[in-house]
């Protein structure tokens, strides 16, 4: 537990902290841009509904797609609640709305579960929130429920999530309707 | 950016302290999480598994804020610390508070296995609720409770288990090796194996039916106490206010207070107290005692009648009083052989028909025919006149 305390702290420290802005590099093409402590807002009927921050972010007009690093982004749930992302990678794409989260997900739904995989998609046209199929997710709360299951999927409107190949641990309590 | 940063941290910070004591654990193939009202829905060889119980189903309904857990199809439920197995179609558990849990299951039947006990429950509907560590069971619909000795059937059953007793309701039957009981409504104390009822009620007991509104009976001493009595045996049939049964060498005795009326074979009658002695038959019958035997215009009025049922005599002490049609015969001692219809009648007896009077030392009414023989000393007086 101490580690994982210690581990996160240096996390948050290091998010806090202000990294030297670096050159681009000559040898970037054209239609690529680099840039670093970048904050991106998507919105959606005018409101802002996804911030994304990054440490680095490179953009492939090609593609349309925004790769990411280190990224923290708030999703808004609607009705003043909103969900956390972080992740060591990530990817946007402008075209399609979808944000892919790749490796040491951890995910705040609306102050309620603590997700934890190594791949999910944000498909912020739909308010839909997924892993691939196969993807294990890991799912924990305040009070220590813990699930265990694969093909997550949550859609932000109807403020549900499904899972399949559930395993759901809770922790021994005397009044928990069990 | 920096706040919602540390409200992440803060809260995976906050988790971790609670999952090193989890021990309820669920499996499933699907789960649908209603995360704004905290409802998790699970489907598929679903298992639960927690310290008190196993559960498989097809569905399972968690409510996490309301603290309850519902299931349907194919539930079968292994109770490990109170030794039992449940089969049902749905169930609704809630936990209201810490010292109160209720578990609703509904099923065709529902059947309840208490190895413990030995002893199978089954109903359309059983209620299993724990209040501070006491258990009761309520069965409704067909409910059944059935072990190698014991058979109960009821509209509905209350089993409050840890204070070792039982309600039954409506259309109850309890079925043993020596008896059977219908009733209305009936408590069964399990340990002093005492029923008590109110509702009416009938215990039948090898030849014997004892129909009661209200009583007692004694399941380990074989008596019963009881109000507003019908007692059926064979040909006799005795109805009264108050019944006391007693053990005399082992033997049933049974006293019968007020009684309303009592039929023996073609004899009906009545007096304030019967005593019965069941293995022979006899039947004594004190205060005011009154028997008619309208075939042949026959009453038999004394203090005390004592019918002989194995014998098939009747014996009459006190201030007996008999007529037959049209004469009336008064004594202080008399018996009466039913089979070859003699009365005999000792104790100063005093002959009247009309206005004849007689006298005799013994006389014996043949009641098959109305005639009177006098035997001994003979005084009396004759209406010659009349029966001219």
């Amino acid at each position: 537990m101490k580690r994982l305390k210690i581990f996160i702290f240096i996390l948050f420290f290091h998010y806090c902290s202000q990294p030297k802005i670096e050159e681009p590099s000559a040898s970037k093409e054209v239609n690529r841009f680099y840039a670093q402590n970048y904050t991106y807002v998507s919105y959606k009927d005018d409101k802002p509904n996804m911030f994304l921050s990054s440490e680095s972010v490179s953009y492939d007009n090609n593609s349309s797609n925004f790769v990411m690093e280190n990224i923290i982004s708030k999703i808004d749930s609607g009705y003043n609640e909103y969900s956390y992302i972080v992740a060591k990678k990530g990817m946007y794409n402008l075209e399609n709305k979808v944000t892919t989260f790749f490796e040491n997900v951890k995910i705040v739904v609306e102050e309620r579960y603590l997700l934890e995989g190594t791949f999910f998609r944000w498909k912020g046209n739909d308010s839909i929130l997924e892993t691939s199929e196969g993807t294990p997710v890991m799912i924990k709360d305040k009070t220590g429920l813990i699930v265990n299951g694969y093909n997550f999927s949550l859609s932000v409107n109807l403020k549900k999530f499904y899972l399949d190949n559930v395993s759901m641990t809770l922790p021994e309590s005397e009044n928990e309707g069990f | 950016m920096k706040a919602f940063k540390f409200f992440l941290l803060l809260f995976l910070f906050n988790l971790g302290y609670f999952n090193l004591f989890a021990d309820i654990v669920i499996n499933a193939s699907k789960m649908e999480v209603d995360y704004k009202n905290n409802m998790f829905n699970l489907s598929g060889n679903v298992s639960l598994n927690t310290k008190d119980y196993f559960m498989t189903t097809d569905n399972l309904i968690y409510k996490k804020q309301e603290k309850t857990v519902m299931a349907n199809g194919n539930i079968v439920i292994e109770f490990i610390k109170d030794k039992r197995r449940v089969n049902a179609d749905t169930m609704i558990r809630t936990k209201e508070s810490l010292a109160r849990e209720s578990t609703l299951f509904t099923g065709k039947p529902v059947r309840l296995v208490d190895f413990e006990k030995e002893r199978t429950i089954e109903g359309n509907l059983i209620r299993i609720v724990k209040n501070d560590n006491k258990e009761s069971i309520f069965i409704e619909g067909n409910a059944v409770v059935f072990d190698d000795k014991l058979k109960i059937n009821s509209d509905k059953i209350e089993y409050f288990k840890s204070d070792k007793f039982m309600l039954m309701y409506t259309n109850s039957s309890i079925k043993k090796d020596d008896y059977i009981i219908k009733t209305e409504g009936i408590k069964y104390l399990e340990d002093d194996k005492i029923l008590i009822f109110d509702k009416e009620t009938r215990i039948d007991k090898k030849d014997i039916s004892i129909v009661a509104k209200r009583g007692k009976y004694d399941e380990k001493q074989d008596v019963i106490e009881a109000d507003d009595v019908t007692y059926i045996k064979e040909n006799t049939k005795i109805v009264s206010d108050k019944l006391l049964n007693l053990k005399k060498d082992g033997n049933n005795f049974y006293v019968f207070k007020d009684v309303k009326e009592i039929k023996d074979k073609n004899m009906l009658g009545k007096a304030n107290e019967i005593e019965y002695e069941e293995k022979k038959n006899i039947i004594l019958m004190k205060t005011d005692a009154f028997i008619e035997d309208k075939s042949k215009d026959l009453d038999i009025r004394s203090d005390v009648i004592r019918i002989d049922n194995n014998e098939d005599k009747v014996f009459l002490i006190g201030s007996v009083n008999i007529r037959q049609k049209d004469k009336v015969i008064s004594s202080s001692l008399g018996y009466y052989d039913k089979k070859s219809n003699k009365m005999v009648l000792t104790g100063n007896p005093v002959y009247k028909k009309g206005n004849d009077l007689t006298y005799a030392q013994i006389i014996i009414l043949d009641t098959s025919n109305n005639n009177v023989v006098m035997q001994g000393e003979i005084k009396g007086r004759f209406d010659i006149k009349k029966e001219k």
